[in-house]
């Protein structure tokens, strides 16, 4: 089913937690909200479950506006960060909950539906456990099943990662996916961890101080990056940033910082003689090479081996910048390295509004 | 790795390490030891000797004599005794159920309201707990006057009820709601943060599985809180069995012969307030021994009935 948020809005007192918010989730996506702590991506997500109520705009699953209905009647599952399961009640009585709920399902059913989903998420061993007796892990799937068994038209996940440690939290980011994609349910994720939501998400909405700051597929994000928040916040290591003013140069045009000049493949459209940018480069598109060679010469700071590869920060005039390295890389600190940009890799901000201008 | 206990010592070198070994524990055990013992295990030994003396104001202090379980014989000779412990269990059964449903009742709904709402209302069913019994009894004492006096009769009146001389023709009536209107707030207090304590995920995930208020009430809340509503249910029956400062200061056990007398207040009327002017200190000693003995009966059963060893063992809600 398909979900539209149009101008949606909700303050608490004067602040606006979420500002005139609008996005379309197409049936069957996987959206992911993310951004920092306080950008309104929880608010915008309680809005869609019907816990919080909207200050203004609309909320419309398929056809239907459903901003004034009762969260039981929007036909949303939902897991919550902190799984929030029923400590009182075994697993089968915490994933049969919605379905004891509802008299039009029979006790006989209603185990069939609750085996069914337990199976799904493959906790179907576990059913006579308590919570308290349920790993991290596991409890995370009875949260999904408890979710899913009542066959909902929209999934929510708040957070569903952040409580696992590393390793499951990389085993689990797989199964939602794949489960999601199994299901076919239209679902919508919260999360701050940009690694998430690039892996997991069809397309990703990323937000600011309650503002959409970019909607699109992780890899359109990482590659053209709307703006300068969006160019920083997805990435890892983040992207590298420089003062940078365009000049002509032989007919092209190059991005001068103090002394260097580095040529761009893709200039801005605005053809002003002299303008500031922001320039973005990220670390993966900057080559180390024998000193003497490439846009820049530099020093290195320090080096952090990854194992794949090597985090490489080098110094460049008063600037620091972060490099990738292969593994065999080898270097001091404070050897002399040249510097390459990758010509076609290079962004180009607005200095003032963050917005690309290239 | 051996522990304490299987470290073998010379026997004379035991006694001093035992003592090496506890003094500490002993040291700051000793203040509360000691005053646990002075004030609940020696006025529990003291009344129960008493209760085998007839020492009274007629007797004089130094004049007592050992009479054997004459006071207890006596007690059951009473042509009023089984009105009184009839009394005693009505008093206790009702005031529980009224204090505790009440209670929770208030913290349930004070919860879901606007929270200053909630607050405000709590706060005003405080208002009898904070104010000394006497005043407090006092103004039930006027508010049940007789006519053309008392504000019930004011209020009641427009209902077509009768004004009458509450404390007279209704004093049941009077003695439950001036104990209920006082103790509901114990349990309120408890039931309110208990509620307050269960994580606000688990409320939403029942709306979102489609709970109505109800439901979530009988599913959710109630389970999470047996715990507090069981110690409640124990304290408040144990206070209950010993108090009787509200009766006493509204009907004092009448209208009429032992109307709404129970055990604690009989003890109280014998040993230190009674009309005769005798004050029986041996006879009230051993109502009052019944009357520990009868706390102890009930709070063995009620702690076996509710499994007290597994509650507290049970994990509590945990996120």
């Amino acid at each position: 089913m398909r979900v539209v948020l149009e101008h949606l809005t909700k303050k608490f007192g004067d602040v606006a937690a979420v500002n005139e918010l609008d996005l379309e989730m197409r049936a069957g996506e996987f959206v992911a909200l993310l951004g920092p702590s306080g950008c309104g991506k929880t608010t915008t997500l309680l809005m869609i479950a019907g816990i919080y109520r909207p200050t203004s705009g609309a909320i419309i699953f398929g056809d239907q506006r459903v901003d004034h209905l009762h969260p039981k009647d929007r036909g949303i599952g939902m897991v919550f960060q902190s799984y929030a399961l029923y400590p009182h009640m075994t697993v089968a009585e915490n994933i049969g909950f919605p379905l004891e709920l509802r008299s039009s399902v029979s006790k006989a059913e209603r185990d069939k539906r609750v085996r069914e989903a337990a199976a799904l998420v493959q906790v179907a061993e576990l059913l006579d456990r308590r919570p308290a007796q349920l790993s991290g892990g596991q409890q995370q799937r009875v949260a999904l099943a408890r979710a899913l068994v009542k066959r909902p038209d929209i999934l929510l996940l708040d957070e569903p990662l952040s409580n696992l440690d590393a390793r499951l939290r990389h085993e689990m980011r797989g199964e939602i996916k794949r489960l999601q994609k199994e299901v076919g349910i239209t679902s919508i994720f919260v999360t701050h961890d940009q690694l998430e939501a690039l892996t997991m998400a069809d397309r990703v909405a990323v937000m600011r101080d309650g503002r959409l700051q970019a909607y699109a597929t992780p890899a359109e994000l990482y590659a053209k990056p709307a703006n300068r928040f969006v160019a920083g916040f997805i990435g890892s290591p983040p992207m590298n940033f420089l003062d940078a003013e365009l000049a002509a140069r032989n007919g092209s045009v190059v991005a001068k910082i103090d002394n260097l000049e580095i040529p761009l493949a893709h200039p801005p459209a605005t053809t002003a003689d002299t303008r500031a940018a922001t320039l973005g480069v990220r670390p993966e598109h900057l080559a180390i090479l024998p000193p003497g060679q490439g846009d820049a010469n530099a020093e290195v700071y320090v080096v952090e081996p990854m194992g794949r590869e090597q985090i490489v920060d080098v110094q460049v005039g008063p600037r620091r910048l972060r490099a990738i390295a292969p593994p065999g890389f080898a270097a001091r600190i404070g050897e002399r390295v040249g510097l390459r940009f990758a010509p076609e890799q290079i962004h180009l901000f607005d200095p003032s509004s963050g917005d690309r201008i290239a | 790795m051996a522990r304490i206990e299987e470290i073998a010592l010379p026997r004379e070198r035991q006694a001093t390490a035992w003592w090496r070994f506890n003094a500490t524990a002993l040291l700051f055990l000793g203040p509360a030891m000691a005053l646990v013992l002075v004030f609940f295990i020696a006025p529990v030994v003291i009344t129960f000797v008493m209760s085998f003396t007839d020492l009274a104001t007629s007797t004089g202090l130094s004049n007592w004599q050992w009479i054997g379980p004459e006071n207890y014989q006596r007690m059951f000779r009473s042509q009023f005794w089984l009105t009184i412990l009839g009394n005693t269990f009505v008093y206790v059964a009702v005031v529980l159920a009224f204090n505790v449903i009440v209670g929770l009742g208030i913290a349930l709904l004070s919860v879901h309201v606007e929270a200053k709402a909630g607050g405000l209302f709590r706060s005003l069913w405080l208002l009898p707990r904070i104010s000394p019994s006497v005043v407090y009894a006092l103004m039930w004492t006027w508010a049940a006057a007789s006519p053309p006096f008392g504000m019930i009769n004011y209020v009641v009146e427009p209902f077509g009820v009768e004004p009458r001389y509450w404390i007279q023709s209704d004093p049941w009536l009077i003695v439950i709601l001036i104990n209920g209107f006082v103790g509901a707030s114990f349990g309120m207090l408890i039931f309110t943060s208990a509620i307050k304590a269960i994580p606000e995920d688990l409320f939403r995930a029942a709306q979102v599985d489609g709970a109505s208020a109800l439901h979530v009430i009988r599913r959710i809340t109630l389970p999470l809180i047996k715990w507090p509503i069981l110690f409640v249910l124990v304290y408040q029956t144990m206070s209950l069995f010993a108090s009787y400062e509200y009766i006493y200061l509204t009907t004092n056990g009448g209208p009429g012969l032992y109307a709404t007398e129970t055990w604690s207040l009989w003890a109280f009327h014998t040993a230190l307030s009674n009309y005769y002017g005798n004050l029986d200190f041996a006879y009230g000693a051993a109502m009052a021994a019944i009357l520990v003995l009868m706390g102890l009966g009930i709070s063995v059963v009620m702690l076996r009935l509710f499994r007290f060893g597994q509650l507290v063992a049970e994990p509590r809600v945990e996120v």
